[in-house]
């Protein structure tokens, strides 16, 4: 599978972190993804569950050793409209 | 334009199974994470008209979602009948086999 195909794939599992940010205290929260809604990731790391919007915020997954940079804005939408919202988009040329 | 639903579909599958071992991976650590990946899983396959895999169509209870483990779910077999009793919300699930 090609790297950039996780904005369509399960994010839970995924190692992340959030790379850009309009709140500089969301910046560098890393671990991992375990649950996802519309709007927001959480995140357990170090210190516990984060909850991390996905509006306006960078995050860069790590996938097969792949770093993937991907814009929150691309990925807000609920899980499981995930797949197929994103394959349109990604059909357009849009990233 | 059209969607590319083979594409879709595969993604859903394979979306489905990683959750399902996540699931799987956290029943008895996590059981309430667990209950919500079970959820997430259920939701995608019907979403994309996916079945669930085989391996895993028993392994969770229908109405609440939890994943079974040995401590959560009862198993009994009758005469004609295999009853799991969900041990979280106590629906019981009656499947008829053939003796």
């Amino acid at each position: 599978m090609k790297p950039d195909m996780i904005i369509a794939h399960e994010l839970i599992g995924l190692e992340v972190r959030v790379e850009k940010s309009a709140n500089r205290y969301l910046e560098g929260i890393e671990g991992k993804v375990v649950d996802e809604t519309k709007n927001m990731i959480v995140i357990e790391g170090r210190n516990g569950l984060k909850k991390v919007s996905k509006k306006g915020n960078t995050f860069l997954f790590n996938f097969n050793n792949h770093r993937v940079r991907v814009s929150g804005d691309l990925i807000n939408f609920r899980p499981e409209d995930r797949i197929k919202r994103v394959l349109q988009i990604l059909r357009r040329g849009r990233r | 334009m059209r969607r590319n639903k083979n594409l879709e579909r595969r993604i859903a599958d394979e979306r489905i199974i990683l959750l399902m071992k996540l699931a799987e991976k956290e029943a008895i650590s996590n059981p309430e994470r667990a209950r919500r990946y079970v959820t997430m899983a259920r939701r995608i396959a019907m979403k994309y008209r996916r079945k669930m895999p085989s391996e895993y169509r028993r392994r969770f209870c229908k109405k609440c979602f939890s994943f079974f483990t040995t401590s959560n779910c009862r198993i009994r077999i009758r005469r004609g009948i295999k009853s799991i009793l969900c041990l979280n919300c106590g629906w019981r699930r009656r499947i008829p086999y053939r003796r």
